[in-house]
């Protein structure tokens, strides 16, 4: 069973919020609230494993630590009085786990709630849309600051990203339809602006000023794991230092 | 998704040196004589030259294409696996004329950064975890002029960790970058964790130590790794080698160069 606690500041959308989800066999609302610090008092005391609440009350509750960082032992999902892209990224940036707007279809709320519960995130197609938005304009804009302070070009940034994923020269030439020359000269012209003697610096110091993103591995399918090379194994075997 | 906040509340221009964001960073190293880097204390000893002469057989391996990622690992722990990757590192290293990448994935008892004198950072664990990148947690070990990854914080699920696929994530990451990458395992009989690191390694390298591992415990040691992926054994901790040749080299390299007492190889 799934323990909710609705954060609204109107009564009447926490009563029908109410009626709503009591009719999913597997929610039960354990609580409401009407502004941010009773939604932090009743939090703390009943120990929901959802808390819905509406944006403006998130804001107001920042403080209050409800989820910023995943600290919070609830999970939230954030009510939107209006779909737009403001309020999406700033419900996102205060830590909601799902977004729905106070007009969703009956059927969405205990889905949604569902989906947190098992740890996903869950938003309105549209809110995926803009958050993705929000993050490509926000690497952007960092890209752009090192492109000023070390006077690189958008090819020269774009070369910087392929050394740093492990491209060779003759890949790098290969992928933008250069000769490998080319990719010399860039990379000399490179090395002189941001102060590096080798590619493998370069690498380094791509990730380290956020010249290029940095990407935690991730978990791949066990059948690509099995696919990574293992050519060596029997040829070093033969040429045996036995 | 905790990442993609952080870019998304950034709003000027982006931090440079926290900790997260420490790629490349120099670390300065204390080489003392416990640290047993014979090949940097003491280049011309014997056991230095026993590294040359491995880092030769190596090379003609690597020159051929079929040797980058060599696994260090032993039957047991306490054979000298660390002494002989830190030596080792050095050796191909080549003084920084090539690019070497030491890998600690010894979770459980993780010695490096303590036997360097270094300030410990994330490093292994907290790439398998997915939560920095590979590259940005490496750093380059001076005056040994190679580069570390250490095993980063201790976990209590270190063997489910590098049994996980983001091991495989974390060396396609690494390995384009790198001449020679070395990775330091634990030891093969008591943990599962060396025959999981094998897959991706191109070679494995067993350390033995004279009068200490028994044969059976080599014997069992290959028949677990399988014996195509073994390429040798280092015999560690060898004194006889000292006293017979000990003065050749002295008068070779130098005839007022004190006799090294230092671990052979």
């Amino acid at each position: 069973m799934t323990r909710v606690l609705i954060a609204d500041g109107q009564l009447s959308i926490r009563q029908r919020l109410r009626q709503m989800l009591e009719r999913n066999r597997d929610v039960q609302v354990v609580g409401e609230a009407s502004d941010a610090s009773s939604t932090s008092i009743v939090t703390r005391q009943l120990k929901p494993d959802i808390l819905l609440i509406d944006l403006g009350l998130c804001q107001q509750s920042v403080p209050l630590d409800l989820d910023v960082g995943g600290s919070a032992p609830q999970r939230t999902i954030v009510m939107l009085a209006a779909i737009d892209k403001r309020s999406i990224v700033e419900a996102f940036r205060l830590g909601a786990q799902g977004i729905l707007p106070k007009t969703a279809a009956p059927a969405m709320w205990g889905k949604t709630i569902r989906r947190v519960m098992d740890g996903q995130y869950c938003f309105e197609n549209g809110s995926v849309a803009v958050l993705l938005e929000a993050f490509r304009a926000s690497f952007a804009l960092q890209n752009s600051f090192a492109q000023q302070e070390y006077g690189l070009t958008a090819r020269e940034m774009e070369i910087v990203a392929k050394i740093a994923a492990g491209n060779s020269n003759r890949q790098v030439g290969q992928q933008f339809s250069i000769c490998e020359r080319t990719v010399k000269h860039h990379l000399t012209n490179i090395f002189d602006k941001v102060g590096v003697s080798s590619r493998l610096e370069l690498a380094l110091f791509a990730v380290k000023h956020r010249l290029v993103a940095a990407e935690p591995a991730v978990r791949q399918p066990l059948e690509e794991e099995k696919d990574f090379p293992r050519r060596y194994g029997s040829g070093a075997a033969a040429a045996g230092i036995f | 998704m905790s990442r993609l906040v952080d870019l998304m509340q950034s709003s000027g221009r982006p931090p440079a040196d926290s900790d997260e964001l420490s790629a490349g960073t120099v670390e300065n190293a204390e080489i003392l004589p416990e640290t047993r880097l014979v090949f940097h204390t003491d280049p011309r000893s014997p056991g230095a030259d026993r590294y040359r002469l491995l880092r030769m057989r190596l090379r003609e391996l690597g020159s051929s294409g079929k040797l980058k990622t060599l696994l260090i690992t032993s039957p047991l722990p306490h054979d000298g696996k660390s002494t002989v990757c830190l030596n080792l590192a050095t050796a191909l290293a080549e003084g920084g004329k090539k690019s070497v990448l030491l890998i600690e994935a010894d979770l459980h008892q993780p010695i490096l950064n303590a036997r360097l004198r270094l300030k410990p950072w994330a490093g292994l664990a907290e790439c398998l975890e997915g939560t920095v990148d590979p590259r940005s947690v490496i750093r380059r070990v001076h005056p040994l002029n190679w580069y570390l990854l250490p095993a980063g914080g201790s976990r209590v699920n270190a063997s489910e960790l590098l049994q996980t696929a983001a091991l495989a994530g974390v060396m396609s990451k690494l390995t384009p970058h790198f001449d020679w990458i070395i990775v330091d395992s634990p030891p093969v009989l008591p943990l599962s964790d060396a025959t999981s690191l094998t897959r991706y390694a191109d070679a494995t390298l067993l350390v033995a130590r004279a009068d200490q591992t028994v044969r059976e415990a080599i014997d069992e040691t290959i028949a677990i790794i399988g014996r195509q992926r073994v390429i040798g054994i280092v015999l560690n901790g060898v004194t006889s080698f000292d006293r017979s040749y000990s003065k050749y080299y002295q008068s070779y390299y130098s005839p007022k160069a004190p006799r090294s007492e230092d671990e052979n190889t």
